[in-house]
Order: C-alpha cells, then structure tokens, then sequence
C-alpha cells in the first residue's frame, strides 16, 4: 500500500481502449473510488509514481508498455500497490500465478465480480497495513 | 387500454364463448399463435400445471449450466434496469422449458401460479406467451396483455428473443415480461441488445476453443492470432460495461443517456462479430472453397482488424484503391495471406513507421495486384521502404 489515507480510497485504471476504461471509471466512481486514467503502460508508470494510488487495474495488451511489464518495472521500482490483472488473454490464469500476480479476472468479466474482487484486494491492503 | 388491448380482449372474450379466433381483431403473429394454441388444446382459463420434478429440474439446470452461466450477467442487466417495475426475466430451454428467472418478490415469488424453474410453456401448454410463441415463430415476439391466450398472463407484457449459438441454431429463449406498458418500450432496446450480447458470448467462447486449436496444431501462428483475438475481444469488454451502466441509468429514468450508451453497445457488438468472423478465417486451416470475393472489403476488415496492433506498434496505416475490386480465391487462404504480409509490413516499418496499402486491377483485367509498401520509422535502422507485391486472379 503506497498511500496510507484511507479516506480516499484511490484507484489507477490502465487502458488502452478509451470506451472500457472511462466506463469503467464511471462505475468505480460510483463506487466511491477517486480514478485516475491511464492510456498506456507508460502513462500508467507515471500516474501511479505521482498519485500513490492504493490499487490499479492493469490491462496487459497496451502501447509504450505492455501490463506485464509495467507490473515488473514498479516492482523494480520498489513500488508494492496491489494490482488486478485484467487480460483477454487465454491463459490468464497461468500467466498471472506464473509473475506471482494474485488477483486476475479476464475480460470480458462479470462487473459484480470485478467489484468484489476490488473491495477484497482493498479489504485485504488495509488489513496487511 | 389502447385499441390493440381493446380489440385482444374482445377476441379473447369471443374465443371463450363461440371457440372462433377472429383474425381481425389481433395482429398477425398473435393470430398465428392463438390458432396453434387452440389446435394444440391450450385452456384460455389457466395455464396447464406442466413441470418437470425436482429431480428432473435439477438435471436439467445442471445440463445447461453453461448456458445459464453464461446469460446470468445479462439476467441482472435487465432486472436492474427494470428497477422499481414489477417484472421478471427468463430463460428458456429450446424445448420451451423454464431453466432460471429473475426479478422483484412479488412477481416471482408472490403468486403460486407464477412459472418456476421447469415449467413448460409452450404455446400447447400456456397459449401466447413470451416463450412458447417466440420458439414457435423463430423470432423476437412481443405480446401486449390481453393478447396472451390465457387470462392469467393479462396482467404482464412479454416480450422474448430466441437465442443461436454460433452454428445459428436455437438454443433457448431470452424473455421479460413488465406489467408497465412504459416500462416495456423502455426496456425494449436494452433487452435486445442483451439478447446479442449472449449470443457474442457463445463467439467468444468458439474464439478460445480455436486459439487452443491453433496452439496445438500451427503454434507458430499462436502468438498473432492470440493478440488478434485479445483485440476483438476488448471490444465486446467495452459492450458490456456500457450495458451495465445503461441498465443503471434506465432504472433512475435518465433515458438518454442510457439509449446512447445501448447504441453503442449495439454498434461495438456489430463490429466483434465482423471482426470475428474474419478472426475465424484466419485461424482456420482447413481449405476454404474457391469463390468471388471482394479483396477491397477483405483488406479493409483487416486493416480494422490490425488497428489495434498498428497503435501498439505505433505504425500508421494507409489505403489506396480507386475502387472495390473483386478476386477468385480461397477466403481463408486469401486472408492469411494479407495477414502475413501486413505483419511483415508492420515489422518493416517499425515504430513510427507507415505501411501503405495499395490495390489495383492489372491493365490485363485478369488479376488484382496488392502491394504493401513499409516505410520505416525516423529512429529505425532500415532507411529504404520495402516492397511487398503479390498477386491475385480475378476470374
């Protein structure tokens, strides 16, 4: 957890389609998340540097860098937010416990379930603090 | 009541006295269903208490677990754009047997006489409804009140959708029956569009069995064709979240905005299953049969296809042909084709690059040339453009 206010609870979406990520946005706001948007991997890197977000969503097919690699960059950087692996990708579920990433969902997910799977990563941080 | 109401209920109560359905008095698919329901022997009075057992029920859901699964983000969709409305959504069986609903208390559970999971309900047992005459006309129906042939479903307004899996066969009935005439034209769009969603959801359950194909049998071609798939996929993402938010909108009556966001729900739905039908081609390596077709319209699918992997690459695409030019060929093999030129092209330019797409009739009129020019990137090694031409019989 990077940033320990948990008034705000404070979120990154990374994304490189405009539609999925500001709908997106749209509903965790509604859930009372304060979101910041990222357009790329790079853009990601920067916002979650600068903003000290508790969680980000991470799509992993994305210009400048992909997901994967965006998640090993900030580890490098010491940097240790929890992350939601979201990927359309067949084997998601491999590829994620492969990288020791713990919480995946692919797309396209169930929204309910995603939103659980954010409030019990949150629960989670906020528990491990 | 509307004259429609007025004329259904009058030819209902007609029906009761003398057994004639007067065709005039009821639109055509209505008329159509009241006629199978009268020769099958359907009581107008009350719904026939046909329903499987427990036990039979119970096997019935677990056979079509998937199919339930898969429709049950859609169920919520609908029930919570509903909103406040009394309503309930079902799906159906092809055999018109009820496998799960959805919707407020007193609906589902307020009344004994209200279907439950294994219910039939086809039209032989529960005359005009939103299930047994959908299946029986193979086509969205809609039927107002008085217009269901048994008086106890008078009350609601149903409405049902078949739905195909991807071979285009019936595999059972979306359906949402509203006892608020407002309520229906309402949710009208956003049932529909639901409708196409699960039917999207059956393709992209046929994209993720061929990619493990590909995987298994060309894996050389794993890796485009699993970024491709990825790319279609994001699309359909983006349907369903814009659906979800819609059906938040129409449940607070903030109607515009939610017939915007169905919309486009609708278009982005359109375009993943064009581009997945072109994904289809590509990761098929059966021999297709030789046929006319429009090179023109095939590039142009692929270029929309490779969009998004031309903004990761961050190539810029062109096209350049005066116009549509037809070719004799093979489809899938045509496709693979420009798919591998395209990537070659790509890879060519590289990062800031352009890749020129050009079609044209030879002056012979007996074949189609396509090239592809890769120009490179300013912070590329590779200085000269590349040239990529091949070659395709029109006859």
């Amino acid at each position: 957890m990077m940033n320990e206010n948990l008034n705000n609870r404070k979120i990154v979406i990374a994304d490189d389609d405009d539609d999925s990520r500001e709908m997106l946005a749209f509903l965790l706001e509604e859930e009372g998340w304060e979101v910041k948007q990222a357009k790329d991997g790079k853009e990601a890197i920067e916002i979650v540097v600068k903003y000290q977000p508790h969680l980000l969503i991470l799509d992993n097919r994305m210009p400048e860098l992909t997901g994967l690699e965006v998640y090993q960059q900030l580890q490098q950087q010491g940097i240790n937010l929890a992350v939601i692996f979201a990927t359309a990708y067949s084997y998601s579920e491999e590829l994620a416990s492969s990288l020791g990433i713990s919480y995946w969902v692919t797309k396209p997910y169930d929204i309910p379930y995603l939103l659980e799977t954010i409030e019990s990563v949150w629960e989670n941080s906020v528990t491990s603090l | 009541m509307s004259t429609l109401g007025n004329n259904s209920l009058e030819a209902g109560r007609i029906y009761r006295v003398t057994g004639g359905i007067r065709a005039e008095m009821l639109r055509q698919e209505i008329y159509r269903a009241w006629e199978r329901a009268h020769l099958q022997g359907a009581n107008p009075y009350a719904l026939k208490a046909e329903k499987l057992s427990s036990l039979e029920t119970e096997r019935l859901i677990d056979k079509h677990s998937y199919l339930i699964n898969l429709v049950r983000p859609y169920f919520r969709n609908l029930s919570q754009a509903a909103g406040q409305e009394h309503h309930a959504v079902m799906l159906s069986d092809a055999n018109a047997i009820l496998l799960d609903l959805i919707g407020d208390e007193q609906t589902v559970h307020g009344s004994e006489s209200f279907p439950s999971p294994g219910s039939l309900l086809s039209e032989a047992v529960a005359g005009a409804n939103g299930i047994g005459t959908t299946l029986a006309e193979e086509n969205y129906v809609e039927i107002v009140a008085s217009e269901h042939f048994i008086e106890g479903f008078h009350p609601f307004t149903c409405q049902g959708i078949p739905l195909r899996n991807e071979k285009q066969e019936i595999i059972g009935v979306l359906s949402i029956s509203l006892r608020s005439p407002q309520a229906r034209q309402r949710l009208k769009e956003i049932f529909l569009c639901a409708s196409r969603g699960i039917e999207a959801e059956f393709i992209i359950a046929n994209l993720e069995k061929n990619i493990h194909r590909v995987l298994t049998s060309n894996p050389d071609d794993y890796q485009p064709l699993e970024e491709l798939r990825q790319d279609i996929i994001q699309g359909h993402h983006a349907a369903r979240l814009k659906l979800e938010i819609s059906s938040r909108m129409l449940a607070v009556n903030r109607l515009d905005y939610a017939m915007k966001l169905i919309q486009q729900a609708e278009k982005s739905i359109q375009m993943f299953r064009q581009r997945a039908d072109i994904w289809r081609n590509l990761a098929s390596f059966d021999v297709g049969t030789v046929q006319v077709i429009s090179l023109t319209d095939s590039l142009g699918g692929l270029v929309d296809l490779l969009s998004t992997e031309a903004e990761i690459r961050k190539v810029e695409v062109m096209t350049d042909w005066q116009e549509p030019i037809t070719v004799t060929t093979d489809l899938r093999s045509l496709f693979r084709q420009l798919l591998r030129y395209f990537l070659q092209a790509f890879e060519s330019a590289g990062k800031g690059g352009k890749v020129k797409v050009a079609a044209a009739m030879m002056p012979n009129l007996e074949s189609a040339q396509v090239s592809f020019i890769a120009i490179p990137g300013l912070n590329t090694s590779q200085a000269e453009p590349a040239n990529y031409v091949f070659y395709i019989p029109i006859k």
